[in-house]
């Protein structure tokens, strides 16, 4: 079998605007994607830096032995009412991969969910959940 | 690899130093004789004391390079001897400058013998690569540490070894001619090198005739539609899987290496000249939209490729794949021919519309509520009728639910003419036939058909048939156009209707995005 190939054909220039939605997609399994969910403020954030510090005897001041800066880490808390939200949620919040997310400011990157809790309150038929995660930016898959 | 041996041939320092036995004219000519009778000793018993002394050279073609270079030396080591031997080149003789190898030292009782210094200098013993110049300003020094007569070292000889490799060469075989079975043309080469040593590496550049063709073109640094990068491996041959634009030529360059103490030693660029020219995919149609409310592109390409065989499309080995319908008998015909040598002939049996179709088993897989279009080219044999094509929708169970013809169109005896049809599918439709009708045709009149064609889309296309497994290769530029990048999960496989959708997750916000597909598929 010899693989033949045509030429390329062009789409007319299209404008992306930020969509000012939450959105969480497993690109690699694009089936898991959830939008327009609530996702509490204030937005948590931080930024790790593993380091070592020493005094060495003889020396007048410390020394500061640092890893490289990782990429911003934090933690979402989402809040769904009724199960079809949740159900939406869930296989998002334990998705065992990485995740592209797009926030109403209209920042993008790759995070790893790694801590999921989350509290359920209200009507048995109405439940309100608050789930927190914990997530580490990470490089696209 | 080759082995050429220097000899002294001038004295570069402190000659005057050392004593000459055997009766040569010089003490450079006392080393550079065979003869054991001749030989140098130190004169006096102050130490350290030095003789430094330049050698013979030899021509480094332009297709080889210097290996390494050795050192031996025919010495005699007295009781309690000390000598310490070196290498080196001069680096500026007006200001008597050498750079030397670290000493190697010989001591305590050697009797005569020819010694390997066991220097190999991969490079010169200032740090750079060997040239001819530096072989041209070798230098030997010898230093002789004894401060008795009986502890005192004799040199009778010395031979400097300049090892080289030849440079590799190659001979592209191909791609050569034209190309018209694949869009993705083998590379493919014979390595040779003249020492027995393997390829280590290879690069390969293509490049359209309008750059190799241009005013300063370089294979080394003129820019190529598409290269390899240097690839480590003794492969002889590899398929780019690049974006060669048909009815072009190129030249495929390649180089290979073999390894020079750790380093790849390329050999000159070789080419071989060829020209696409396959019977290509159609381009596909392709059309992005963006939703706002979700934050992604859903792009969806139609492929127009011929879905029929190759014998459906143009006839040329029997009529297998269609069948007369109505009022007429089908046959291959050599008579007439719009690709290949053969059409489709339909032979009326009385007065009247004569269709043919291609069969049941053969039918085309579709999806509903679709765009479809086919083509067929008419000719006649005598008299001039209207002709269509048409498109059969049927269901899963394999009924009828509807024909559609385009517009009829009349034929004539002296050239094929093209007749068209685009339809939409039907909600219930699996599957579809593509029919060709004459109308109301004399009895026993002959009408030829040939270049048939159904596919995706609603911009009728001819290409030829017998193509398989369709994919796309999707990509996004974010600079108007100039650069493109793949997008992720392409290439996408097409169904057997080619049809693909993907979606775009990733799009950059706050920007203009450009999509691009190309077909491909297999035969």
């Amino acid at each position: 079998m010899a693989v033949l190939s045509s030429g390329y054909t062009n789409t007319e220039p299209i404008q992306i605007a930020n969509a000012l939605i939450w959105s969480f997609t497993a690109v690699e399994s694009p089936t898991l994607r959830v939008t327009q969910l609530r996702v509490q403020q204030p937005l948590s954030s931080a930024i790790v830096e593993s380091y070592g510090v020493f005094k060495p005897l003889g020396a007048s001041k410390t020394i500061v032995v640092a890893t490289s800066i990782y990429g911003i880490d934090g933690s979402y808390e989402f809040t769904t009412q009724g199960e079809t939200e949740w159900n939406d949620l869930y296989p998002v919040l334990t998705y065992q991969g990485i995740l592209f997310v797009h926030d109403p400011l209209g920042r993008q990157k790759y995070v790893r969910f790694v801590d999921r809790t989350w509290t359920e309150v209200g009507n048995i038929n109405n439940l309100i959940r608050n789930a927190k995660v914990n997530y580490y930016e990470v490089e696209s898959p | 690899m080759a082995t050429v041996v220097l000899r002294p041939n001038a004295d570069w320092n402190n000659a005057s130093g050392f004593a000459i036995s055997g009766g040569s004219a010089s003490v450079h000519a006392a080393l550079a004789d065979n003869s054991d009778l001749t030989y140098i000793t130190r004169t006096s018993d102050t130490v350290p004391a030095s003789y430094e002394t330049e050698f013979g050279t030899t021509t480094i073609g332009a297709t080889e390079k210097v290996v390494s270079v050795n050192l031996r030396a025919r010495i005699e080591v007295g009781t309690a001897g000390n000598a310490q031997f070196s290498l080196g080149v001069i680096t500026d003789r007006n200001g008597r400058t050498v750079s030397y190898s670290v000493p190697v030292t010989k001591q305590n009782t050697l009797a005569i013998s020819t010694v390997d210094i066991a220097l190999n200098l991969t490079s010169a013993p200032n740090g750079q690569v060997w040239t001819q110049t530096l072989i041209d300003n070798l230098v030997f020094k010898f230093t002789d540490n004894a401060k008795i007569l009986a502890d005192k070292t004799s040199v009778y000889a010395l031979y400097v070894d300049v090892v080289t490799t030849a440079q590799p060469t190659l001979t592209v075989s191909s791609p050569s001619g034209t190309i018209t079975d694949t869009s993705f043309p083998s590379v493919v080469w014979a390595f040779s090198d003249a020492d027995g040593d393997p390829q280590s590496a290879y690069e390969i550049k293509i490049f359209d005739s309008a750059t190799y063709g241009g005013a300063g073109f370089s294979p080394s640094t003129s820019t190529p539609t598409v290269e390899s990068g240097i690839i480590v491996s003794s492969n002889n041959g590899q398929t780019l899987e690049a974006d060669l634009a048909n009815s072009t030529t190129y030249r495929a360059y390649v180089r290979v290496a073999q390894l020079l103490n750790g380093d790849n030693y390329f050999s000159q660029f070789a080419f071989s000249q060829f020209t696409l020219g396959v019977n290509a995919p159609a381009s596909p149609t392709i059309s992005a939209f963006y939703d706002s409310g979700q934050g992604n592109v859903t792009i969806t390409i139609l492929g127009r490729t011929n879905v029929l065989n190759v014998n459906q499309a143009s006839l040329e080995t029997n009529t297998d794949g269609w069948v007369a319908l109505l009022n007429c008998a089908v046959a291959r015909s050599t008579a007439q021919a719009s690709d290949g040598s053969a059409s489709l002939s339909l032979t009326a049996s009385a007065s009247g519309d004569m269709t043919a179709t291609t069969t049941t088993a053969t039918a085309f897989t579709v999806t509903p509520n679709t765009n479809f279009s086919a083509t067929a080219e008419f000719r006649s044999n005598t008299t001039s009728r209207s002709t269509a094509v048409g498109i059969i929708f049927r269901n899963s169970a394999g009924t009828t639910i509807s024909t559609t013809f385009g517009t009829a169109e009349a034929d004539s005896s002296s050239s094929f003419n093209q007749c068209t049809v685009s339809a939409t599918s039907p909600a219930t439709a699996a599957t579809a036939l593509v029919v060709v009708k004459v109308i109301s045709a004399g009895s026993s009149e002959v009408h030829f058909v040939d270049k048939i064609a159904f596919h995706a889309g609603n911009q009728p296309f001819w290409t030829r048939g017998g193509f398989s497994t369709f994919s796309f290769d999707v990509e996004r530029s974010d600079d108007l156009g100039v650069t493109y990048t793949t997008i992720r999960n392409s290439p996408v496989n097409a169904s057997n209707a080619q049809i693909a959708t993907l979606e775009d997750y990733e799009v950059p916000l706050d920007t203009t995005v450009t999509y691009r597909s190309k077909a491909k598929a297999e035969i």
